[in-house]
Parts: C-alpha cells; sequence; structure tokens
C-alpha cells in the first residue's frame, strides 16, 4: 500500500522541528510520500495523486496539532497519528529548546521511526472495520430532566459503563450514553496502542472532561486492532454519538465465552444505571 | 459603542448555561472583553424574548458569541432573531489547550477557569481591534 | 413521609444586570445546599434554544422561574415553551434596592452580593417548599448527610445539636449562625425565633418539633458565639 506522511509546519518549536525530522527519515528510508502542509492548504489538487489510496500518517509537534486539524478540514483520511510531545513525555525526554535538532531530539526520532515500524510489523494497519452498523432502537431510563439511551440489542455491558460490540471474533467497545452525559462535555480522548494485548477491564483509553476523567475499562479480554483517531481531534464525538461515531477501539476477541459472565445484557444495564443515576450529581 | 472597520458595532453574547463551569467561563470573558472595549453586553434571554430593544441593537451590529458547550445556544439564539454572528468562540475549544486544568464550577471559577475567561476576552479584544 | 416531587427552576442568569447574576447564584445555591433533593435546574439558553428534554421537563413538573428584573424572560421563556409556571421570583423585587452595590462578575464580588444570595435563595427555597408541600409532602431531609456542598462545591459540614435528647445534624448550621450574627443577631434567649425561623429554611422541622428546635437552637446559637 502507499505511504505518505505530513508534517506539522512548527517552525517555532523543537517539537515541530522534530515532526518535521520524523517525516524526512520516513521518506528517506522507507520510501514515505512527503506532504508539506502548507502546500496542501493552498493547493489541495496538487497532492490528489500522493493521496489518492494511500495510507496517511499524520505527524504533530504539540497538542495544537495543526497537521491534523488540517486532514480534517480538508476531509482526507488518516491512518496513523503520531504527537512528538507526547511521546517525547512518554519516554521521560527533554528536548530542549533549541529549533536546531541536537542529539537527543534525534534519539527521539529514532524511537518514534521504531515505534512506527513495530506497528507495521504486528500486521495490523489500524484500519477499523466497516460492519459495525450502530444501533438503531434503544431502550431509555430517565431521571429528572436526563434521557439515558441503550442499545436494545447487540451490545454488552459491564459495571464502568463501557459497551462492547462483537461481531465474529471482533469487538468493537465504547462508553454508553449515561457516561458521556455524567462526563458532560468530553475534551480530551488518549487512545492505546494498537497492538496492545488486554485483559477484560484492562484500560483502552481515557477521557477527560471539565468535570472529570475516565479511564476506558475494556469489558472484553483481546488485542486492539484499531484506535478511534477521529477522537482524538474531535472527542466530542464521543458526546454526540456513544454508540456509533463515538467507538473508542477494535479489538480481536481472546476469549469471549468466558468474558461474557461478567457483562450485562440492555435490561440488566438499564437497571444498573437507574440506581447510579439516582447517586449522580448533575 | 465600539464600531468596527465597516461601521457596526460588536455586541458580545455569552451564552450563560447554568449548568457547567464552562457556561461561567463564557460569561465571565464576556465581562473582561466589554470592560476592555471589546464590545457591548446583550443578554440572550432578553434577546430571545423578543426585547425589542435587544432586538434592534442586534440589527445593526456584528455579534461575537460565546458558548459554553457544543450546544451552541448563543449563535442558535442570535441567528434565530436575525443576528449575523461575525465570530463564534466555544469555550470547549478553548479548553483543548488547557488539559487536566481545574476550571471550578459552574458558580465559581478557579485560577485555571479565569485564565480560560481571559484568554478568550484577549481573543474578542485582539478580534475587534483587526476588523476596526 | 419522604418526597418525590421535583421542582424545575429556570433562572434569567441575564447578563447586563447584577440581577441577572445573583439569580444565578442563589437559584445554585438552591440546587446544591438548600433542596438538594427536590430541585433540578433548567438551562434557561438551551431551553430557548430548542432543547426537548428541558422543555419536557418544564411541562411535566412544577416550574419555578427565577428573573433577574421586570423583563421576565425566564417566566416568559417558560409560559411559550412548556406551559403555565408554578412561582415567578423576581430578584430586584426581592431585594427592593438593596443591590446598587451588587456585581456583574465574580472578580467584584462583595458581601452585598453574598447578601443578596442568600436572601434569593430563602425565597426560592420557601417557594420550593409551598409546591412540595402542594403535593402533601416535605422536602427532602439531609439528616443522613453529615455534608452537602455549597454553590462553589466547597463541602459543607454539618453540626449536631441535640434536640428534645436526640442528635440532629444540621448541614451547614455554622455557616447559617455566622449569617446571623453578621446581620447582629444577639446570642440571647430572644433570639430563639429568628434562628428557628432561618433554619427551618434549610431543614424540615414539623410544627410538634418547633419549641424542641428553637431551645435546642438558641442553646447551640449561644455556645457557638461565645467560641467564635
Amino acid at each position: 500500500m502507499k505511504r505518505a506522511v505530513m508534517p506539522c509546519n512548527g517552525l517555532d518549536k523543537a517539537y515541530g522541528v522534530l515532526a518535521r525530522e520524523l517525516a524526512l527519515r520516513l521518506m528517506e528510508t522507507e520510501g514515505m510520500h512527503l506532504i508539506c502542509p502548507v502546500l496542501l492548504n493552498n493547493s489541495p489538487v496538487r497532492y490528489d495523486k500522493d493521496l489518492a489510496d494511500a495510507s496517511l500518517l499524520v505527524v504533530d509537534g504539540c497538542p495544537t496539532r495543526c497537521a491534523s486539524k488540517l486532514a480534517q478540514k480538508l476531509g482526507i483520511a488518516v491512518a496513523g497519528k503520531m504527537l512528538v510531545s507526547e511521546q517525547a513525555k512518554t519516554a521521560g525526554v527533554d528536548v530542549g529548546e533549541s529549533l536546531r535538532p541536537g542529539p537527543v531530539g534525534m534519539q527521539l526520532v529514532d524511537a518514534m521511526q521504531a515505534e512506527l515500524a513495530a506497528q507495521a510489523q504486528a500486521g495490523v494497519d489500524g484500519q477499523p472495520a466497516v460492519d459495525f452498523d450502530p444501533p438503531t432502537r434503544f431502550l431509555t431510563v430517565t431521571y429528572d430532566k436526563f434521557v439515558f439511551k441503550i442499545p436494545a440489542e447487540g451490545y454488552l455491558f459491564n459495571e464502568n459503563d463501557c459497551w462492547v460490540r462483537v461481531v465474529g471474533n471482533r469487538a468493537r467497545v465504547g462508553v454508553s450514553d449515561f457516561a458521556q452525559q455524567s462526563m458532560t462535555d468530553i475534551t480530551y480522548f488518549e487512545p492505546t496502542r494498537i497492538g496492545a494485548v488486554v485483559e477484560q477491564f484492562d484500560e483502552v483509553g481515557s477521557l477527560e472532561s471539565g468535570k472529570s476523567m475516565m479511564d476506558v475499562l475494556s469489558p472484553v479480554s483481546g488485542r486492539v486492532t484499531a484506535v478511534n483517531t477521529e477522537l482524538v481531534d474531535s472527542p466530542e464525538l464521543i458526546n454526540e454519538d456513544p454508540y456509533g461515531r463515538g467507538w473508542i477501539a477494535e479489538m480481536e476477541l481472546r476469549d469471549f465465552e468466558s468474558d461474557k459472565a461478567l457483562l450485562l445484557d440492555a435490561a440488566s444495564y438499564s437497571r444498573t444505571i437507574e440506581g447510579k443515576a439516582a447517586q449522580a450529581q448533575h | 459603542m465600539i464600531p468596527n472597520g465597516n461601521g457596526k458595532k460588536t455586541i458580545v453574547i455569552p451564552c450563560s448555561g447554568i449548568g457547567k463551569v464552562q457556561g461561567l467561563i463564557a460569561r465571565e470573558a464576556a465581562y473582561a472583553a466589554a470592560a476592555a472595549g471589546g464590545g457591548e453586553l446583550l443578554c440572550l434571554a432578553l434577546l430571545v424574548s423578543g426585547d425589542e430593544e435587544a432586538v434592534s441593537r442586534i440589527r445593526d451590529a456584528e455579534c461575537i458569541t460565546i458558548d459554553g458547550c457544543p450546544k451552541l445556544c448563543a449563535v442558535k439564539n442570535v441567528e434565530a432573531t436575525g443576528g449575523t454572528v461575525a465570530k463564534s468562540i466555544q469555550v470547549i475549544d478553548v479548553l483543548k489547550n488547557h488539559r487536566g486544568a481545574e476550571l471550578g464550577t459552574a458558580t465559581k471559577l478557579a485560577d485555571a477557569g479565569w485564565a480560560v475567561a481571559h484568554e478568550i476576552a484577549q481573543d474578542i479584544n485582539h478580534c475587534e481591534s483587526e476588523v476596526k | 413521609m419522604s418526597s418525590t416531587t421535583k421542582v424545575g427552576i429556570i433562572s434569567c442568569s441575564g447578563e447586563e444586570l447584577p440581577e441577572g447574576t445573583i439569580s444565578r447564584l442563589a437559584t445554585r445555591r438552591v440546587l446544591e445546599l438548600m433542596r438538594p433533593g427536590n430541585t433540578v435546574t433548567i438551562c434557561l439558553p438551551l431551553f430557548l434554544a430548542g432543547n426537548e428534554a428541558e422543555r419536557e421537563f418544564a411541562r411535566k413538573h412544577p416550574t419555578i422561574t427565577v428573573d433577574g428584573c421586570n423583563k421576565l424572560c425566564a417566566k416568559k421563556g417558560t409560559e411559550k415553551y412548556s406551559g403555565p409556571v408554578s412561582a415567578a421570583l423576581v430578584v430586584s423585587e426581592i431585594l427592593n434596592g438593596k443591590c446598587s452595590c451588587c456585581a456583574v462578575s465574580a472578580k467584584d464580588r462583595s458581601e452585598d452580593d453574598k447578601e443578596a444570595v442568600w436572601l434569593v435563595s430563602e425565597q426560592i427555597a420557601k417557594a420550593v417548599d409551598e409546591i412540595v408541600a402542594g403535593e402533601g409532602e416535605t422536602c427532602c431531609s439531609d439528616e443522613e448527610a453529615d455534608t452537602v456542598a455549597c454553590g462553589c462545591s466547597t463541602p459543607v459540614p454539618g453540626m449536631q445539636i441535640q434536640v428534645a435528647g436526640k442528635s440532629v445534624t444540621i448541614p451547614g448550621l455554622g455557616l447559617i449562625f455566622d449569617h446571623l450574627a453578621e446581620t447582629g443577631l444577639a446570642a440571647d434567649d430572644s433570639s430563639g425565633e429568628k434562628l428557628l425561623e432561618t433554619v427551618r429554611i434549610y431543614h424540615p422541622i414539623e410544627p410538634e418539633q418547633e419549641d424542641d428546635y428553637r431551645t435546642a437552637l438558641t442553646s447551640a446559637y449561644k455556645a457557638y458565639r461565645r467560641q467564635t
């Protein structure tokens, strides 16, 4: 598959400089097509050929995420994302403030390239499956002025307000309507790593709102095959459509028959949130 | 009255949603912007209730709305009453640059909440000076 | 009898006058501190923008509007989209000129604002009580709660007093005592009636318990004033 990389244009921050360095490295050593964000913004047609049927990696330097926002604005599908500041934080690395890449910064570039390679070797390209149809029928629980929707069939829930929908040996997970209403407007989503192997109730992502934080605890065990990268720039999708576009991760199941024993169907989950709603402060 | 570059006055309209801290941030940002000369304030509820004076004020004005959440009550209500929204600010978008901040509550802002309110006010005043 | 009546409160939150700020703060105070089990706040901008959940609640439940001024935006909006209101309060009328020093912004808040919020919230709470009593109930008691949250979410500890030999916790009693001391209420036997009148706004007191509470509160207030 054709691959392309677009770094942000961060000229005034060390992270932006390293984003560019990583993109250059990937172009030189792995043959990725390099996309200039400024040219793309001014003349999108210039990159029609490079982006057609390509798997695009976006590399942002800082949480402003200019490159990701540009891709979203232009409606360009993004297969993967890398945020240099997050990578530095995770690695415990201080790249300094110099706008010339130094040894520490280049080591971080090495590490980021290695992580991308590891993801590719896992045989997972992070593409979500397309056969998880959104629910059409709901049960509702009403408390005061709040109405909480629960898909009537096809979804199972854990006590931590996370849902799972299973198709064959694959599953999609997310948080319930009750969870997103309790959090109010979600401002951050941090995905888990593609390829991660998780046990039931392990974390597969985290959410943050002005009111609270929430770890998304997987209702099932398995290997993460895709994460919803759209949520990184648009976490509000979880509020708008928690059972559809707000999905969190997809997984290859390991032992769903055992996991099922600890999950709740729609009716049971409805009863659970009736009790929770009475206690929650809205 | 603050006329901008095309002779129209600027009116700042926050949503003032009562349920979340973002509503209070929107409100305080509007106060700060107006105090620094960024525009006049207008009660959203007064506008929607059809108050003649409020409706006439927005008729020839450029409105800057500040919404606390993606429900966009200020934008919707201003447009529904015939106003022109020149700039729509969503507090949620600003909050994406303040991860982990303790903002406060629906009735009392913490330091970080005040910082966000002032950031929005500065954005409004900067926008206002650009169109002069 | 345990209360199940829920009363919706719609505040104008008008930005141009201090009364709008007072209406907002007083409404939150009632919701979070004074009548947490019986009230639900309805967001007026969301209500006016067409949110069906907010409008439906106001249709099905008794609703109080709290307007800052006599433009009555909250009352008019509620009547237009949901139906008649159960009570309509106007802050400027409640304060009757006492709000001249109040501020619109929280950064300029003073003791005048605090006083105004207390006065208005007491009136809102009374209106809630009247509605709930009309349903044959009394408002939910916070006897089991050691603390409740103030409007700013700061935990407000309860104070225990002895009423006819029984230990009773009244949330926020210390704050109530402080407030009454600031208004000049003397720490002697003459204060019983005022104490009873103020505390029953926050804590349900049955008619047959009034004498016992009056005695207990007077004693507690005297002791509190000696210590502070």
